[in-house]
This record gives structure tokens, C-alpha cells and sequence, in this order.
């Protein structure tokens, strides 16, 4: 038992390394706190009776899926994607974007291009509840930077 | 050791910045108002939407019958009328006006007011 800990703590006892790994820590956190922060999500729970944003007109450009509880009357979100899926429907894409320290589901317009991981998405829609919990866009107006 | 505890720590920190978004944003509750804030600006909508002049037009939530619906009695000058709102689906539109609020009875009881 001595003898095992005398090794573990022979492996352990590196300085040297585990500063190494600090610093790259510490670059990783910075990364995912610079990552996540940029871009903005901004949320109008309710349809605007004054002092619209201008791309409030965006927000009724399209039907609003029935199947899932809506949870705004308007969302636009400005961020990175993170991921993306096709399907299961013909035309269907989603894609995961991080923005303002906030991850949404961006459904595209049927047909739409779908972006790389790291492009900016822009997306202007109704917000809904997607299928697995997570807060989704269903985009009536998309913008890729 | 100092140093690898130090690693340890900032892992950690970026793996529960990742999870607390995540974890975060699967409750979407919180992204909506409070149910009685929903109500009272249902309730305003509603006096929006029947062209009810502010001076002369007031509201109050009456109930709470079950979760997602409030019950609000308005006075349109003319006399009471009452609704239940559903917050989940109210809504309002440029051709049909609103929806997700049927008229019911009105009953005496009295929880908030707004003018």
C-alpha cells in the first residue's frame, strides 16, 4: 500500500507538466467564456404594441408551427453554430447556435442552406419549445455572416 | 500540486459554464413572465383589441382556476364582462384580433386590479 502511494505520488509530483496544463486550462476557459458570450439573443415575449425593433416585421413573415408550445412571440438570435442536423423531414435542418451565454435551436426555412460550425447565424422567428427541452427558433428570416 | 489543482479548478469552471448553459436553457420557464404579469397584460391586451378607452376601462384577475388560465373581469364602462385567459395560447392578430380568451360569468372575488 506505502509502495503504491509512493508512486502515485512520484507521477503526480510534476510541476512542470501541471503548469503546462494550467495555462492551457486557462486558455480553454477563456476560450468558452469569449465563445459563448458573443452574440446576443433578444426575446419579445409578447407581440409589441409600440417601439418595435425594426426586425420585429420578420416575426409573423411565416406560419407558426402548431406541433410545440410556443414560448415567445419573437426571438432573434446572433450567434456562432455550434452543430447542425438534417431531417428527419425532406428540407428539415436545425442548427445549434451559441450566443450571449445562451444555446438555441435554430430550425431553418425549409430548402435553407445549412451553415458550418463557427459561422455567424443570425435568425429572426417565433421561439419555441423544441423536442428535447431545448429553446428552438423557428426561422422566418436568416442571416449567415 | 498547487499547479494541478489550479488545472483541475479551470476544467472544471469550463465544464460547468458548458453544462449551466445547457442545464439553463432546457428550462425555457424562464424566459416567460410570471403567470399573474402574463395575466395583467393579457387582461390590457384585451382592452386594446375592444377599443376600450384607458379613462373609462379597468381590469382585474379574479381567479387563478387552474395552472395556465386567469380569470379577468373588465369594466368597459357599459358593464362587467369576465375572461379566461389560457397564457400558453393568447394571442393576437391583425385579421382575427385576439384568441386564447373565452368570456365566462363573472363571479364575485377580487385579487388584482389594474386601470
Amino acid at each position: 500500500m506505502r509502495h503504491r502511494l509512493a508512486a502515485l505520488h512520484a507521477f503526480l509530483n510534476r510541476p512542470r507538466l501541471w503548469r503546462v496544463t494550467a495555462v492551457m486550462a486557462a486558455l480553454l476557459l477563456a476560450g468558452v467564456v469569449v465563445g459563448a458570450g458573443q452574440g446576443s439573443v433578444q426575446v419579445l415575449p409578447r407581440r409589441p404594441h409600440a417601439a418595435t425593433p425594426p426586425w420585429e416585421r420578420w416575426c409573423t413573415a411565416g406560419q407558426v408551427r402548431d406541433d410545440r408550445k410556443r414560448l415567445a412571440f419573437c426571438a432573434r438570435v446572433d450567434g456562432l453554430a455550434l452543430a447542425s442536423t438534417t431531417g428527419p423531414g425532406f428540407g428539415e435542418a436545425h442548427v445549434a447556435v451559441i450566443a450571449g451565454f445562451h444555446l438555441t435551436i435554430v430550425r431553418l426555412p425549409y430548402g435553407a442552406p445549412v451553415p458550418s460550425r463557427g459561422t455567424r447565424v443570425i435568425a429572426v422567428g417565433p421561439m419555441v419549445r423544441a423536442r428535447d427541452g431545448q429553446r428552438e427558433v423557428q426561422a422566418f428570416r436568416l442571416v449567415r455572416g | 500540486m498547487r499547479w494541478l489543482a489550479v488545472t483541475v479548478a479551470l476544467l472544471s469552471a469550463s465544464a460547468a459554464l458548458v453544462a449551466g448553459i445547457y442545464l439553463r436553457d432546457r428550462d425555457p420557464s424562464g424566459w416567460l413572465p410570471p403567470p399573474r404579469v402574463a395575466a395583467r397584460q393579457d387582461a390590457e391586451t384585451i382592452l386594446l383589441e375592444i377599443a376600450c378607452p384607458r379613462a373609462i376601462c379597468s381590469y382585474r384577475l379574479v381567479g387563478n382556476p387552474r395552472p395556465g388560465h386567469w380569470v379577468a373581469s373588465l369594466f368597459t364602462g357599459a358593464g362587467t364582462v369576465c375572461f379566461d385567459i389560457d397564457l400558453v395560447a393568447f394571442d393576437v392578430d391583425a385579421s382575427r384580433g385576439f384568441t386564447g380568451a373565452t368570456r365566462v360569468p363573472c363571479r364575485p372575488a377580487g385579487t388584482a386590479s389594474g386601470a
